[in-house]
């Protein structure tokens, strides 16, 4: 089904002119009230006047996640401080969160946008939903409620780590949707079959994101659940969850592009590239009031698709997710970087700072294991200090990071030295 | 007199006892006694050796993770009951962990207590003789 259809399936005249308007008047905003912006289009000899429409978008110049964090917390926002009635935060490079903001409009928009994903995967306000995303400073908990309560379903704040409760409720609230990770909801598929409760559910559809999955996972949840699984992107920066979404003909992510602009570059030359062709994805929030980003690189490497759907809707395609062109990992739906796990070994200082991430997929569920060098100056003759050693690694990364990780001490000089790029990840999940 | 350990970390797999032993052969070092305690992914190897100073440098020298520590050596009678009044006159205190040093006419351990001092003098009041390395 269709939320918004003026908007979801408009010609491509309209939506020129409609972009075009909203682009200029954003461009101008952002120059008046971020001086980040403004110097930024200094440099390059931009005024606002110079943005007649869409297709001047290339003209600006882009943005990345290290502006964010050089202006950190608030330097990017556009609106006096009192206007944010939300903030949400995640992790860096760095150990430095990303923090984002959102005025009261945004905050609307963004629920609109989760209400036309879910509504393109077929929930309506009769519908039960169980959100099992996070809730908190990571976007999925809250943006995913907010879609689902502005659309009117009943919506139930699961949030996650109670697989229990989560299927008790499922069963007694005759719950018909959920919103959760794809790898959770195949866990949550195990454990229904263990526990033979399958017939006793109303389930009918799932909305799985903040992780990159295959058709065969989804197949496999469809199968195992006997629901329909839809895809559902976002990142923070840009808004998070709903920014882009799934239809029944799984062709692609459809981006709400009247308020997300997409585009495709080479990362290396930083052009644009045409329909079809695999590049890092950009793009420009053309409406938001608290944190508008101007082709903000996503990193994330994928093609896009135009021209009209199946479905009626007129809106650009993300097509399958390639892998990122920087080093993070997406780990349970969280956002991990190497260099986190780095900075918070040297901060401890009692091993040494070389390091392996392992990460992999046990029954279904992301794992994360790092290990570390035990430095004979930190040792002890006594099991209990080696105890103590690997628990307050765990505990140091698990603040880091936020994410529970396996630690293993292994001898001096056994991990692998690089010269040049070094490679600290060895990435076992198989995404088939 | 404490008696000096050399405590090695080692990964849990294959051939680390072996490099180990192999360095210590290549510096002509004796080895008295060792124990070795196992977890999943590492073991620590303690080694009571004719030279500990030199068997550190060593093995530091190859890039492994060594270090000396205290422990102390009893000799006790090699006959029954006889660990069990050592251990009996130590009830008090807490033993980290403890192996056997040699199983002759005379038998004798090696024990690692934190509060090592005042644990010798009640090894010696109770009538058992603690060695000095000059003595293994």
């Amino acid at each position: 089904m269709i939320w918004n259809e003026t908007k979801e399936c408009m010609s491509a005249d309209e939506k020129h002119n409609l972009q075009s308007a909203r682009l200029v008047k954003q461009v101008s905003r952002v120059y008046h009230n971020v001086e980040f912006y403004r110097k930024r289009m200094q440099s390059v000899g931009l005024e606002p006047g110079d943005i007649t429409c869409i297709e001047d978008i290339t003209k600006l110049p882009y943005t990345t996640k290290d502006d964010l964090r050089d202006n950190y917390p608030f330097g990017l926002f556009a609106v006096p401080r009192e206007q944010i009635v939300r903030v949400h935060a995640s992790s860096g490079t760095t150990g430095k969160a990303t923090v984002v903001g959102y005025t009261r409009r945004d905050i609307d928009i963004w629920a609109e946008c989760v209400a036309r994903c879910l509504s393109g995967a077929g929930v309506t306000s009769k519908d039960i939903i169980q959100v099992a995303y996070g809730y908190g400073l990571f976007t999925g908990g809250l943006g995913a409620h907010y879609g689902a309560e502005f659309m009117g379903a009943t919506v139930v704040p699961q949030s996650t780590g109670n697989t229990k409760k989560l299927l008790t409720m499922m069963q007694d609230f005759g719950v018909t949707a959920i919103a959760c990770t794809p790898s959770y909801l195949l866990h949550i598929a195990e454990v229904v079959k263990e526990q033979g409760i399958l017939d006793e559910l109303k389930l009918k559809v799932a909305i799985c994101g903040a992780e990159p999955w295959t058709e065969n996972m989804r197949r496999m949840i469809e199968e195992e659940l006997r629901i329909k699984a839809y895809d559902i992107y976002g990142l923070s920066e840009v808004m998070g969850p709903g920014v882009a979404c799934d239809c029944e003909f799984h062709k692609g992510l459809h981006v709400h592009d009247d308020h997300f602009y997409p585009e495709i570059i080479d990362p290396e030359t930083l052009e644009p590239v045409g329909e079809n062709v695999t590049g890092e994805l950009v793009f420009t929030t053309l409406t938001k009031e608290g944190l508008p980003l101007i082709r903000y690189r996503t990193k994330d490497l994928t093609s896009i698709e135009y021209g009209t759907c199946d479905c009626g809707r007129t809106q650009p395609r993300i097509q399958k997710f390639k892998g990122r062109s920087d080093d993070m990992l997406i780990i349970r739906g969280v956002n991990v970087f190497p260099s986190q796990v780095e900075a918070a070994l040297l901060e401890m200082g009692e091993t040494t700072p070389n390091y392996m991430m392992i990460v992999d997929r046990v029954d279904h569920q992301d794992t994360l294991e790092v290990q570390v060098e035990v430095d004979e100056r930190y040792f002890d003759d006594e099991m209990r200090g080696l105890d103590n050693l690997s628990k307050k690694v765990g505990s140091v990364l698990k603040q880091a990071l936020g994410l529970a990780v396996k630690v293993t001490l292994v001898e001096p000089k056994t991990l692998p030295r690089f010269e040049g790029k070094s490679v600290h990840v060895t990435d076992n999940r198989k995404l088939v | 007199m404490a008696v000096k350990q050399v405590t090695v970390f080692i990964g849990n797999k294959e051939g680390r006892i072996e490099k180990v032993t192999e360095i210590l052969k290549e510096n002509n070092i004796n080895i008295s006694s060792l124990s070795l305690a196992e977890s999943v992914d590492f073991g620590l190897l303690r080694l009571i050796v004719s030279d500990p100073v030199k068997a550190k440098e060593a093995l530091s020298a190859e890039g492994l993770s060594a270090r000396l520590s205290d422990v102390i050596a009893v000799e006790i009678p090699n006959a029954p009951g006889s660990l069990h009044d050592l251990l009996t006159a130590l009830v008090e205190f807490n033993i980290e962990y403890m192996y056997v040093l040699s199983c002759a006419e005379k038998a004798s351990m090696i024990m690692k207590i934190k509060d090592y001092e005042s644990a010798e003098s009640v090894i010696r009041s109770s009538g058992f003789t603690v060695l000095s390395s000059d003595d293994i």
